[in-house]
């Protein structure tokens, strides 16, 4: 099957836009040029629209907790014990969440589903693909790409108020170290066991879950709004030499240059919210001008449905009315959170050989009056 | 002039002989009913080899006030449990208007039903009686704003308030709260300077014969308690689910209470349903007693049980008679709307139920539900709904 | 030897005029005709229908007692602990629970009491049949023991609501797989002291034992899928409310299923999907369902209301009578011994005043291997 999309400016993420044309092969970006002669069995009329990968939101508890399904079906934090690092958010994702089809709408194709900030040691994330399906199987395209973990309020809320650890800053920390020391005392015991011929019986969910992360199969997605939460996290990622993000980075801009310095990629937003908490006092849109200015790696996230997805376009778009660069913005919606996710060999711009995850704008996403037009999901939207 | 034709069904207008003919509906009533109507320019539901019915009536339900297809807790408001007298309370402020049950309701052939607050609370709110027809706003559904005061006896005021206002913890507390309640209504009637007391105008609307108490008890001696409290201050009454009303039916013959047996088909979770049998109906029956009416208390048991009810009765020993009309007519004059719904008759409102078998076969199919002379389900065009 | 004559005999998926005789508790002989002998006790079954021993693959009768009111009679759930794989059902079994009773007089002659669903890992369930008052007796054997699993919002409303783990979805699956670990580990340690709970995983793990999963949504339906290939262990799908929604991949998961309580309102947002016509969208697409009453929850002489109502889908009555009969039996693997009635398996049947689809009709006689048990009044 050949689709051939035509009449349109492609934004290609990687080079300057321009008028052309693309030719899909089975899902799969086959080739890009400004006219393209070769047989298709079906044409799409962009009718001068933009062509866009779809937007990835690297940071997203959508199906977590359907909009109006109220606690019935609220998975977002399991909230017993503060390091649950044994559960995974693909477990609670649910489609019927209605976010799922208004986030689509708002050309936001890809989400990582995480768990979320209640625990110092949360769960392990998925990527799910928007998908018209009502099984969850055909939402994934990665399983278990990364560990979240928390810190600043919201853990010692949840375990604070209760009496439990952690109370303070010092005891997520902690809680954290404790897990990963585990994880290492763990990984000794296997390799002692190894070394002596026996066979290993001592098999932990979570230790197992450590090992990933110690063993850098895929990164902490550490929640931090706060600079000193920040420079934990910072500080924990030296110590056991571990892969990181850093999710929210609410004062990214107090540390900028000690985020530089360690090469961690960040996930900024959401930022069109209410300070609801103390953390959030410093929330500025600037932090997205800067992070373009400073040519790091960072994606813009939604945090959905704390900030819905179906907008995070706008949030960009705030961020570019505030100073940033327009074309770092779209990049931060497409490759650049593909980079942070480890997707970016398959998603996040166009370019032959990636699949055809993409959408027509009738105008430019930033502008709230736009639309998606058509999508490689549902094809032309009424 | 809207006009709707019934040809040649199997008409069983419950107050009169079966026969096979038409029905004539003009304007929401029942204009004819007899064999070989003709009209010219009525819509004609071809009812050959079918059964035609009065829309069936729930006299017992929950719907709406207790939120299905949804989250249980946010959208179930059955009971104002704060405290043991809540006459103030109406059904009508707690429905959903767009609940699943009034489709439910309406699938199963029900045209007319009656929502009651819950039975956590001695004197729980009153109920609303509503016609099921889907194209009326909710307020014009209302076919009777006050149809009655729920009141309740038994385990459930006594398991909710030993626990949550700690102000009844035997059958005596309950009996008691009742009776002051009555007491209190009594005493704000002959004050001579009084402020306006909405708890107490509901009460004395009791007192004065213009609501019927529609009191939830399942064993003989819950039931005798409340006959003798009615006695005392002299109220109408009906009794809601009757469970024991079989072992006292010779007691119960001689009064002047209205009955409505169910729902007969949970489990015997409580120890006051132990004695529940599907004979209940017709020892009544037998014992002289044919008013009462079956209720499901949906979503206790889902409401197109209704019918099922009465089949099983009838295998049981109930006449098809009294079982037809245990679930039409009886439930109408239960809740004084019989002038208007209850059985085919000329001037009487158009709900109309069309089933492929008789409707007491529990294997039927509702074919067509009439709602006020419209057709407000065909199963052919919206397919089976179970 | 009994001789059974004269009566309307459902064999082989049809009901006709047949003679049958019973045995040391088995069927031995069905015939168009057979001729009495002087050794034969001839019972006469004329314009009488026999049906063969209704089986309801998922119930808690005898643990969940009627007539006790709401917490004598109730040992369903062990909830001192969301994982109580080593508790048996057995041992809470009330032979004379008013249910088991009503159950015999309706028709059902064997039974499986399961533990509840409060627990992610209930416990183990039991076949028995319907008779008797000392349970070890009406036990019935299977080849594989019977592990209850539960997945969803009842584990996450029971424990949640009392601030414990797990309090959400993602903490069922959680702690089954850190369960199933433990119990991985436990089988390779040579030296080890037993313990009840890890023996009973371990024998899911060894396929000596197969999970009965309560599962309500299709997303907890695949995250069982997910979890059993993990594991590598065999299952069932109880309730599976959601599992119509996609019945193409309803089929293409190849494990039984056991549809119900069907006849129920006042659903909830894990239950929204809950439809009688679910029946009839799985058994179109091919699978062979059996359908529980989850008794107490419908009463099991109450059971009949379902195979009604699913009489209104216009489905072959043949199928429906299948769904409570030899469809749940296979599903416990006992469809060599209960289910039919054929030559060689127990003599469980029931004899009513006429076909069961028909109201009126009452069941006069239910036998249990060849023997009177009881029957409706």
């Amino acid at each position: 099957m050949k689709t051939l999309i035509t009449n349109v400016a492609v934004y290609t993420m990687t080079s300057d836009p321009f008028r052309g044309e693309v030719l899909l092969e089975d899902g799969i970006i086959k080739k890009i040029a400004y006219r393209i002669k070769e047989d298709f069995d079906e044409m799409i009329d962009g009718n001068g629209g933009m062509l866009m990968p779809g937007f990835i939101d690297a940071h997203s508890h959508i199906g977590l907790n359907p909009d109006g399904y109220g606690y019935e079906y609220d998975d977002v934090n399991e909230i017993s014990d503060p390091v649950t690092a044994s559960v995974r958010s693909q477990d609670g994702f649910t489609v019927l969440d209605k976010s799922i089809a208004e986030s689509a709408r708002g050309g936001v194709m890809i989400y990582c589903v995480l768990t979320g900030s209640a625990n110092p040691v949360g769960g392990l994330s998925f990527i799910a693909h928007y998908s018209k399906s009502n099984l969850v199987r055909d939402f994934v395209i990665k399983e278990d790409n990364g560990l979240k973990m928390a810190t600043g309020e919201n853990p010692k809320r949840c375990y604070g108020d209760k009496k439990k650890a952690p109370a303070t800053r010092m005891a997520t920390a902690a809680i954290i170290r404790k897990f990963l020391i585990d994880g290492q005392n763990y990984m000794q015991k296997k390799a002692k066991s190894a070394e002596e011929g026996k066979e290993f019986v001592e098999t932990d969910y979570k230790k197992e879950i450590a090992q990933m992360i110690l063993e850098k199969k895929i990164p902490a997605r550490v929640h931090c709004h706060r600079a000193e939460d920040i420079l934990t996290a910072l500080r924990i990622k030296k110590e056991f030499g571990i892969d990181m993000v850093i999710e929210h980075c609410t004062e990214y801009m107090k540390v900028k240059d000690e985020i530089k310095a360690a090469g961690v990629p960040i996930l900024l937003g959401p930022v069109m919210s209410s300070r609801s908490k103390v953390e959030l006092k410093d929330m500025s849109f600037e932090s997205y001008k800067v992070a373009c200015d400073e040519g790091i790696l960072f994606g813009c996230m939604s945090d959905h449905p704390v900030f819905p997805a179906e907008v995070l376009r706008l949030q960009a778009g705030m961020a570019v009315n505030y100073g940033a660069c327009e074309k770092k913005m779209l990049e931060s919606l497409t490759l650049m959170p593909a980079k942070i996710l480890g997707i970016d060999s398959e998603y996040g711009s166009i370019e032959e050989g990636k699949k055809a995850t993409l959408c027509i704008w009738n105008g430019h996403p930033f502008d709230s009056r736009s639309h998606v037009v058509w999508n490689s999901v549902d094809g032309f939207i009424k | 002039m809207m006009k709707l034709l019934i040809k040649n069904g199997i008409v069983h207008p419950v107050t009169s002989n079966s026969f096979t003919g038409d029905i004539l509906i003009e304007d929401g009533k029942i204009k004819g009913i007899e064999p070989g109507i003709c009209c010219d320019g009525a819509q004609i539901i071809d009812a050959n080899g079918l059964n035609v019915y009065p829309g069936i009536i729930e006299e017992h339900s929950h719907i709406g006030i207790h939120g299905e297809k949804t989250n249980q807790q946010s959208d179930n408001d059955v009971n104002e449990w704060s405290d043991p007298v809540t006459p103030e309370c109406h059904a009508l402020e707690g429905i959903k208007p767009f609940d699943h049950g009034f489709l439910d309701a309406l699938n199963a052939g029900v045209t007319t039903f009656n929502v009651y607050p819950g039975s956590a609370n001695p004197i729980g709110g009153i109920g609303v009686t509503l016609k099921n027809d889907p194209s009326l706003h909710f307020e014009e559904k209302i076919l009777v704003r006050d149809s009655g005061l729920k009141m309740a006896m038994g385990e459930n005021p006594k398991k909710t308030h030993s626990t949550i206002s700690k102000k009844i913890m035997t059958r005596m507390g309950t009996a008691q709260v009742i009776r002051r309640a009555f007491q209190d209504a009594i005493n704000y009637r002959n004050k001579k300077e009084k402020e306006k007391n909405p708890k107490m105008e509901i009460l004395l609307r009791v007192l004065d014969g213009d609501l019927t108490a529609h009191v939830h008890a399942h064993k003989a001696d819950d039931i005798l308690t409340i006959i003798r409290i009615q006695e005392e201050f002299g109220f109408k009454m009906c009794l809601e689910h009757a469970t024991e009303s079989h072992l006292i039916a010779d007691v119960l013959a001689g009064k002047n209470i209205k009955l409505a047996i169910g729902p007969m088909f949970t489990a015997r979770y409580k120890i006051e349903v132990n004695n529940r049998s599907l004979k209940t109906p017709s020892i009544l029956e037998k014992a002289g007693i044919t008013d009462f009416c079956l209720i499901t208390d949906h979503p206790v048991i889902p409401i197109n049980n209704l019918p099922i009810e009465a089949s099983m009765a009838v295998s049981n020993g109930l006449s098809k008679d009294l079982a037809l009309r245990s679930i039409t007519i009886n439930p109408a004059k239960n809740l004084g709307i019989d002038d208007r719904v209850g059985s085919l008759e000329i001037g009487k409102d158009a709900d109309i139920v069309i089933c492929d078998r008789e409707v007491l076969d529990p294997t039927h199919r509702v074919m067509f539900t009439v709602v006020n002379g419209k057709v407000a389900y065909d199963m052919e065009k919206e397919g089976l709904i179970l | 030897m009994k001789l059974f004559k004269n009566g309307y005999v459902w064999h082989n998926s049809e009901i006709r005029k047949a003679d049958f005789t019973v045995e040391d508790g088995k069927f031995v002989k069905i015939e168009a005709e057979i001729v009495p002998s002087q050794l034969c006790e001839t019972i006469d079954f004329s314009g009488k229908y026999v049906y063969p021993g209704m089986v309801d693959a998922h119930t808690h009768v005898g643990i969940f007692e009627e007539c006790t009111g709401w917490t004598a009679g109730d040992d369903v759930n062990e909830t001192s602990s969301p994982a109580t794989p080593g508790m048996r059902a057995i041992d809470a079994i009330n032979p004379l629970d008013p249910g088991i009773e009503s159950a015999r007089n309706s028709g059902f002659t064997t039974v499986c009491v399961l533990p509840g669903s409060a627990n992610v890992i209930g416990g183990e369930g039991v076949v028995i049949k319907t008779a008797g008052t000392v349970v070890d007796k009406m036990v019935v054997h299977t080849e594989k023991k019977i592990i209850k699993l539960a997945f969803g919002w009842n584990p996450v409303w029971f424990w949640g609501s009392q601030d414990k783990s797990p309090k959400t979805r993602l903490a069922v699956s959680a702690l089954l797989r850190e369960k199933l670990t433990a119990a991985k580990n436990y089988m390779k340690k040579e030296e080890k002291e037993y313990d009840y709970d890890m023996e009973n995983l371990s024998a899911l793990l060894k396929k000596e034992a197969i999970a009965r999963i309560h599962v309500a949504n299709l997303e907890d339906i695949e995250t069982i899928g997910r979890v059993a290939k993990e594991f590598d262990f065999d299952y069932v799908l109880d309730h599976a409310t959601a599992l119509h929604t996609n019945p193409e991949f309803a089929k293409s998961l190849e494990v039984p299923v056991i549809l119900g309580p069907l006849n129920v309102a006042g659903k909830s947002f894990q239950t929204y999907d809950l439809t009688f016509n679910s029946v009839k969208i799985l058994h179109d697409a091919g699978l062979k369902l059996s359908v529980m009453t989850d008794a107490p929850v419908i009463p099991l002489n109450l059971a009949k209301i379902q195979m009604w109502l699913i009489d209104r889908l216009r489905m072959d009555r043949a199928d429906i009578i299948d769904m409570f009969t030899i469809n749940p039996a296979a599903v416990l693997g006992l469809d060599k011994k209960i289910g039919s009635i054929e030559e060689g398996k127990d003599a469980d049947f029931f004899v009513s005043t006429g076909d069961i689809f028909d109201y009126t009709t009452k069941i006069e006689h239910t036998y249990i291997e060849g023997i009177r048990v009881g029957g409706e009044e």
